[in-house]
């Protein structure tokens, strides 16, 4: 599938199934993921699990470690609950791995996605991933500290003050 | 006041450029409707029954004279020549073009003004006491943290897609002037045993159809904390309140449903996991911003002034204006002096282009140039030295901004109803004109003392008609306009809900009704001191209700 990823489109390998014993890099809806977690936490092919807005992180966090990819599912684009889940499973839990936007994203969003903790996006049409280019750089100066490295506004200040 | 640098500014120009992309794109037909109006909304335009309404942010109700002369060409080159104040300190244009609009963001933004966030389900302006600053009962200044709100929130990553609309504000003073408690958090700073001051959280009030008084999550936050602290709350609520369905969408839906002690659980919880991470306030920030906000250079002298008394002695009128349109102020020898948006005849908050600029004038003129907007839809003057305050009275006069009404019941809040808001039931600015038709004469105002009406067009009260001393709500009853009374709500810090009063009446017979009930008033408070809250507060509703009717 095609993804924007650090400001490049790029084709990734990831592919979506339901069936546990699928191989190469899978994608597991949550339910298959949950019914048969025992066998697809020992795949040794990467594997990753699709979430949405409701998911509970606790449920998954012993999984964590064996997972590769989150995809964050947008039912809508004005359900804000999985920029909430991106910052948890950076910043309250760690993940490592990539996390993936899809379903109902504007490009208008993309920016705040990747503020979240989001690293790909897959965008809903192929217009949309030309534009998103241009909308990643409407904002470079940002108030608050978030799962990205970029300088708060504040800290900015204080390196000019000491300057 | 607060003064962007070139970050503030930097943010505020990148998001009109890049409204002006959305906007083109919305005529291009490459964004939906409803793809759009989500855009839109969060940079502060709505559709509404006739045009456009733009809402304009008023950072805690603070101007500058140069941004509302700017509101005022504003008013003039792309309104009908005026705006109106709203409940929440903002400023809102009825009838802006769409394709216009982001000219107006860009003239905004030429003085460090913008209307980000003021609509969508996002976090909204954050306001406060509009006497921040000047007033006598102010534990400490609330606006250096309202700016740091105004930061934290503006641009929000996380939070841009809430549940719901989120509104917050803030009370540095004794006496609440901010309906603190009607707010989705409400924060008050407060003093400790050990004398230093800090935050008492409040969370899920609000009003609207389901109004509920906010409750205490936390009695006391140290300063530093603050950001993390809403950060906390914020997170809970976003991932929690519902989203099926709208009017179940309110902060104040999940606290309810939760019960606040499993809310403020959860909500701890993750403020101890993110409470000395960045979003911790330093000192050195609080200095910073607190800054922006120290006192004028104030004049030692003004208090020996002899003018003020004499003049007040012999003009009646101005003494009168005085009484009731002017506070004390922490600085011997100045006053705050209210500029009354509630003449007869004009809808309650409006103001025209040449009233801003008047305003604008006598602020650079007498005020230090600053401004305020209130909660009631009026304007202030925070700094007037009392040798000036004649020749303030005399200027506002001309222009009509004189009206000697505050706190009186001609002061009224008033939603723009059916002749703005396609949600409207009922026209609230016509019901305005009547009641200031009937009630015209001051001296009966006068005797009736402080007597807050609060009137909207539906349920959804942007009028706050709950907490009017009289309530009024427009209900639709097969068509045709009724108005249903409360009586006995309260904003400030004896927060109470209004009772209903019984069926609703005609709209012809609000006026009349309205004096029945101030009959009452007359003929049961026990002395001219007794105000009508008090009155109703003792003898309860059944006898207002009897007599209301009649
Ligand atoms: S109370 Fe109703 S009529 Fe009045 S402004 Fe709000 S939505 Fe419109």
């Amino acid at each position: 599938m095609k993804v924007l990823k650090n400001k490049q489109i790029i084709e990734i390998e990831w592919k979506v199934s339901d069936q546990p014993d699928a191989e190469g890099r899978i994608i597991f809806p949550y339910k298959t993921f949950l019914a048969n977690q025992k066998t697809l936490l020992a795949r040794t092919d990467p594997t990753g699990v699709i979430l949405d807005g409701g998911a509970s992180l606790d449920d998954i966090a012993n999984a964590l470690d064996n997972l590769e990819l989150i995809a964050l599912e947008f039912h809508k684009f004005t359900d804000g609950r999985c920029f909430t889940l991106a910052r948890l499973l950076r910043e309250a839990y760690g993940f490592q791995g990539d996390i993936l936007a899809t379903g109902d994203i504007l490009t208008d969003q993309i920016a705040h996605m990747q503020r979240c903790g989001i690293n790909l996006l897959r965008l809903r049409n192929e217009h949309e991933i030309n534009m998103a280019l241009g909308a990643l750089t409407s904002q470079t100066v940002f108030y608050q500290p978030a799962a990205d490295d970029q300088q708060t506004i504040r800290q900015l200040r204080y390196d000019l003050d000491t300057r | 006041m607060y003064q962007y640098d070139q970050y503030d500014q930097k943010a505020v120009d990148e998001r009109v450029a890049e409204f002006r992309k959305q906007t083109q794109r919305f005529l291009a037909g490459e964004l939906t409707e409803e793809e759009f109006r989500h855009l839109r909304l969060r940079n502060g335009l709505y559709i509404q029954t006739h045009a456009p309404m733009l809402r304009v942010a008023i950072p805690y109700g603070t101007l500058s004279s140069r941004q509302l002369r700017m509101l005022a060409q504003i008013a003039r080159e792309y309104d009908k020549g005026y705006g109106h104040i709203s409940t929440r300190q903002n400023i809102q244009y009825n009838w802006p073009a769409l394709e216009r609009v982001p000219d107006i963001l860009e003239n905004l933004a030429s003085v460090q003004m913008h209307a980000i966030q003021t609509s969508g389900n996002c976090i909204r302006n954050t306001t406060t006491d509009h006497l921040a600053g000047v007033a006598v009962d102010e534990i400490e200044d609330p606006r250096p943290y309202c700016e740091i709100v105004r930061q934290w929130s503006t641009f929000h990553p996380e939070f841009n897609w809430l549940p719901r609309k989120f509104k917050i504000a803030f009370s540095g003073a004794e006496n609440d002037r901010a309906a603190v408690k009607f707010h989705d958090i409400g924060i008050y700073i407060v003093r400790n045993s050990d004398g230093e001051t800090g935050f008492k959280i409040l969370v899920g009030g609000g009003l609207g159809r389901m109004p509920i008084i906010g409750v205490t999550i936390r009695e006391f936050l140290e300063k530093r904390h603050l950001l993390s602290y809403l950060e906390a709350i914020l997170r809970v609520y976003n991932l929690e309140g519902r989203r099926d369905n709208i009017h179940r969408a309110r902060i104040k839906v999940l606290v309810k449903s939760l019960g606040i002690e499993t809310f403020r659980d959860k909500v701890e919880k993750e403020w101890k996991r993110i409470k000395d991470s960045s979003l911790k306030i330093d000192q050195k920030e609080i200095d910073r911003v607190t800054a922006f906000f120290s006192s004028p250079e104030y004049d030692r002298d003004a208090v020996n002034d002899t003018s003020f008394i004499e003049i007040l002695n012999r003009d009646p009128d101005f003494k009168r204006w005085i009484q009731h349109n002017t506070v004390i102020h922490k600085v011997p020898g100045y006053r705050a002096a209210y500029i009354s948006l509630k003449a007869p005849g004009v809808p309650p908050g409006d103001i025209t282009d040449i009233q801003m600029e008047t305003v604008a004038d006598l602020a650079d003129r007498f005020s230090y140039g600053e401004i305020r907007t209130t909660h009631d839809q009026n304007l202030l003057l925070p700094d007037i030295k009392q040798a000036d305050l004649y020749a303030l009275w005399q200027q506002l006069k001309v222009h009509g901004l004189a009206t000697a009404n505050i706190g009186t019941l001609n002061d009224m809040i008033c939603c723009p109803g059916l002749d703005f808001c396609s949600l409207a039931n009922a026209s609230s600015i016509s019901i305005a004109k009547q009641i200031n038709e009937r009630f015209d004469d001051l001296d009966y105002l006068y005797d009736l003392g402080p007597i807050k009406i609060k009137m909207s067009g539906c349920m959804n009260a942007c009028g706050h008609h709950h907490v009017g001393h009289i309530g009024i709500l427009g209900v639709d009853k097969k068509g045709t306009e009724f108005y249903q009374f409360t009586l006995g709500g309260s904003s400030e810090n004896d927060a109470t809900l209004g009772d209903r009063l019984g069926p609703a009446v005609a709209k012809d017979d609000v006026a009349d009704t309205i004096e029945h009930i101030l009959n009452v008033y007359l003929d049961e408070r026990l002395n001219a001191e007794e105000t009508f809250l008090e009155t109703y507060r003792r003898i309860g509703i059944e006898t207002f209700r009897e007599r209301a009717y009649a």
